[in-house]
């Protein structure tokens, strides 16, 4: 180990241990070679562990949290492990051990002055996506940051850096001696480790596990704390790389191709909601928070007092059932679903997309909206930072997201959030004031949890709610809790329906529940579903208003990820090519028999959504078979008047 | 007096200057300071608190959420208090101990785990 001998410190620690060019390592002699070989890495371990005790209180100190919380928990060490590598590597390639140290330190309290700024004025952390900002830098993005870190302050830093590592190049001594292969050791190990980074495998995911890390997915600021900020940078890196990579099978895609759509079961060349249509419709969807109809429990048999504007849609044919990729939380699924298009059975890794999709853009039903001369709006009354929306619907393509800031602070509450009616008052208030057709995806928040316990406005109303005889008073106060809160939503879209139709403009309404909500109580109380099946596979209803009739929801079931495709044909805009093939396998499921090619078309748009995510072009085949059904509904259609 | 010679009386210094505070420094206790979430997102906590004369009243506590400037939640004109919050406190909050200027004598970060699952 020649790099052992001959070791020499940076002149101010040379000077301590005293005289100039003695080693520590004869300094320490105790036991000849051995005290002598050890002392540079074990030196070198305390280092790390100096600088990884020294990010922490940086990362805590960005957080305005406890000095040194949770330090030497899981994500200590992953924190710290990024800023060790850097520091082995410079040390590996400049071969000074000060400047390597200077330098790791200069990045980590760059990074945790960002935190910082970022956190005091737009009250989130950095994150992975913020990488998108460096990608783009220029002349506007140095504008902008220059708001918030003084110029001044920041050109001292570089300056002093740059004297700091002049300094260290005259008086600091080599770490390692010539052709060492030690030197060459750490430089694999740590260029290793960027590559790693880098490509992501898979195995780097058990390391940056969120169960282990303590990864809170709807709240990046907690993320942080228990993962420290460059472990949580990390893990989406990671998860990002992972979670993506699912294979788009030809033979799926294939399969899927080969169904043929059963003449009654094709749509016909020019659908009832033509393209050309003079006057383009206002869009809605209202996507309700843990809206479902009781009435599916064994125990519950007439809401229709409750819920009377869905028992209306009902009898006019305009409700079917969905089935929506989650269940008692995780509402950015449905959403993602609903949005892209995208069913969430194609990427099984990922949880949560708005989080796990780092893109700059993901190909959505906002764009489509766009390219039809729409304007497009997302609304919902809850922090814009939550799930992530803010980075997801800017990456969607929204021209604004209105979140809870937006809100009046004066908006009503019901439940522990903003009331429904409150977000009724912005989608109105956005219509009312729209030059031109509009789109408006509207997210509710006054029907979540917990139910156990939760504050109502009305107390007449909620104890007037009835509950089956027999049951526990827990399960009954859970279920009043919980349809106190439906029935307003229920309300709600009524009087959107009734505020659409005095506009005398042409419009759709669409309106679903997100998921069964997490009852603990009630459903063992009601003795199930009518079904017989578990609470967690049942549908939601979904209603579709207006669109000239196109297809009526009339008791058809579909998969949340089919809305899209669902809203395009009711609003009259031609469907791009990934949305007519969502139309097609809509289409084969709901013709007679359909239940059975279940998997060939879940296999077939799973594949076909990983494309489409990915931006890469439709296989040849999908437009022959979009067009094989056209001719089929058009065979159909003469047939029908020959007759 | 060489280079030596100072590193040593500062060293020296320093030591008697920790060991001068030690019985006179601010206590704040919070309690827990971890829990798990079985009951909920939220927890009441214990706050003790004791500062010494040097210190100038009235004390404040401050209660922030994890990425939301703090707020002013008790002020109290004794050296030594305790009280209870609400079940406000969450993963991440800190309460921060301020003397009559503002300036923070203590900070305590309370943290959460999910609750542990019982059984298979």
């Amino acid at each position: 180990m020649s790099w052992l001998s001959g070791v020499v410190w940076p002149s101010c620690c040379r000077r301590y241990f005293g005289g100039a060019n003695v080693s520590i390592g004869k300094r320490l002699h105790l036991d000849g070679v051995v005290v002598k070989r050890l002392a540079k890495p074990v030196a070198l371990v305390l280092l790390c562990l100096l600088l990884s005790l020294v990010v922490w209180a940086m990362d805590r100190r960005s957080l305005s949290v406890q000095p040194m919380v949770d330090v030497f928990d899981y994500g200590f060490f992953l924190n710290a492990l990024p800023f060790v590598v850097v520091f082995l590597l410079l040390l590996a390639l400049g071969n000074r051990l000060s400047l390597a140290l200077l330098l790791a330190l200069f990045l980590a309290a760059a990074l945790y002055g960002a935190n910082y700024l970022k956190i005091k004025y737009l009250l989130q952390p950095v994150a992975f996506s913020d990488v998108f900002v460096l990608r783009e830098f220029h002349l506007s993005t140095l504008h902008l940051l220059d708001n918030y870190a003084h110029p001044f302050w920041l050109m001292t830093a570089i300056v002093l850096l740059l004297l700091l590592v002049a300094a260290t190049f005259r008086y600091d001594r080599r770490f390692f001696r010539r052709r060492s292969l030690a030197r060459w050791g750490v430089l694999g190990v740590s260029l290793l480790a960027c590559a790693c980074v880098v490509a992501g495998p898979a195995w780097l995911g058990n390391v940056y596990s969120p169960k282990r890390l303590g990864v809170v997915p709807w709240s990046p600021e907690r993320t942080v704390l228990h993962a420290g900020l460059a472990g949580a940078i990390l893990y989406s890196d990671v998860e990002y790389a992972n979670a993506l990579r699912e294979p788009v099978s030809p033979e799926a895609i294939d399969a899927f191709m080969k169904l043929r759509l059963p003449p009654s079961a094709a749509s016909t060349p020019a659908s009832p909601a033509s393209p050309t249509a003079a006057v383009k419709p206002d869009v809605v969807i209202v996507q309700s928070e843990s809206f479902f109809d009781p009435e599916i429990l064994k125990d519950i048999d007439d809401n229709a007092s409750l819920l009377p504007t869905l028992h209306k849609a009902m009898t006019q044919g305009l409700v079917g059932a969905m089935k929506a990729p989650t269940f008692g939380g995780g509402t950015l699924r449905t959403e993602f679903e609903v949005l892209t298009g995208v069913p969430m059975l194609a990427y099984p890794k990922i949880s949560f997309p708005y989080l796990q999709i780092n893109r700059k853009h993901i190909p959505s039903l906002v764009q489509v909206m766009h390219q039809a001369g729409y304007a497009a709006y997302a609304v919902h009354p809850n922090d814009g930072n939550f799930w992530d929306r803010n980075k997801a619907f800017k990456a969607m393509g929204f021209d604004h997201f209105f979140s809870k800031k937006d809100f009046p602070a004066s908006a009503r509450h019901d439940g522990w959030y903003i009331a429904d009616s409150s977000l009724t008052d912005m989608v109105e208030g956005l219509l009312s004031k729209a030059t031109k057709p509009t789109f408006i995806m509207a997210i509710s928040i006054e029907g979540h949890g917990p139910y156990e316990h939760v504050p109502v406005d009305d107390k007449a109303a909620w104890a007037k709610i009835p509950v089956p005889a027999g049951w526990p008073p827990k399960a009954a106060q859970e279920y009043r809790n919980y349809v106190y809160h439906i029935s307003d939503a229920d309300h709600e879209l009524g009087r959107l329906w009734d505020f659409l139709k005095a506009r005398n403009r042409p419009f759709v309404l669409v309106f679903y529940g997100d998921h069964l909500p997490g009852l603990q109580y009630v459903y063992e109380a009601a003795h199930g579903f009518d079904n017989g099946r578990p609470a967690n596979t049942q549908r939601v209803p979904w209603v579709l208003i207006g669109g000239n009739g196109a297809r009526p929801a009339q008791g058809r079931k579909i998969y949340s990820w089919m809305m899209g495709s669902e809203v395009l044909g009711a609003a009259g805009i031609k469907r791009p090519p990934y949305y007519a093939l969502l139309d097609r396998a809509d289409r084969l499921l709901d013709a007679p028999g359909g239940g059975r090619l279940d998997t060939t078309v879940q296999d077939g748009i799973d594949s076909l959504a990983r494309l489409h995510l990915n931006g890469q072009p439709l296989p040849e085949s999908s437009q022959s078979a979009v067009s094989a059904d056209t001719s089929v509904a058009a065979d159909a259609a003469a047939g029908g008047v020959a007759r | 007096m060489n280079r030596l010679s100072l590193l040593r009386l500062a060293a020296l210094s320093g030591a008697l200057l920790v060991l001068s505070g030690c019985g006179r420094s601010v206590s704040f206790e919070v309690s827990p300071m971890h829990f798990f979430e079985c009951h909920g997102p939220n927890t009441e906590v214990r706050v003790k608190w004791r500062v010494p004369h040097r210190i100038k009243l009235p004390i404040s506590i401050y209660v922030s959420r994890l990425g939301h400037p703090p707020v002013p939640w008790y002020a109290s004109s004794e050296r030594v208090g305790e009280q209870t919050t609400g079940v406000w406190i969450s993963d991440g909050s800190s309460l921060m101990l301020r003397d009559a200027h503002g300036k923070v004598l203590a900070r305590r970060t309370v943290t959460s785990d999910d609750c542990p699952k019982t059984g298979g």
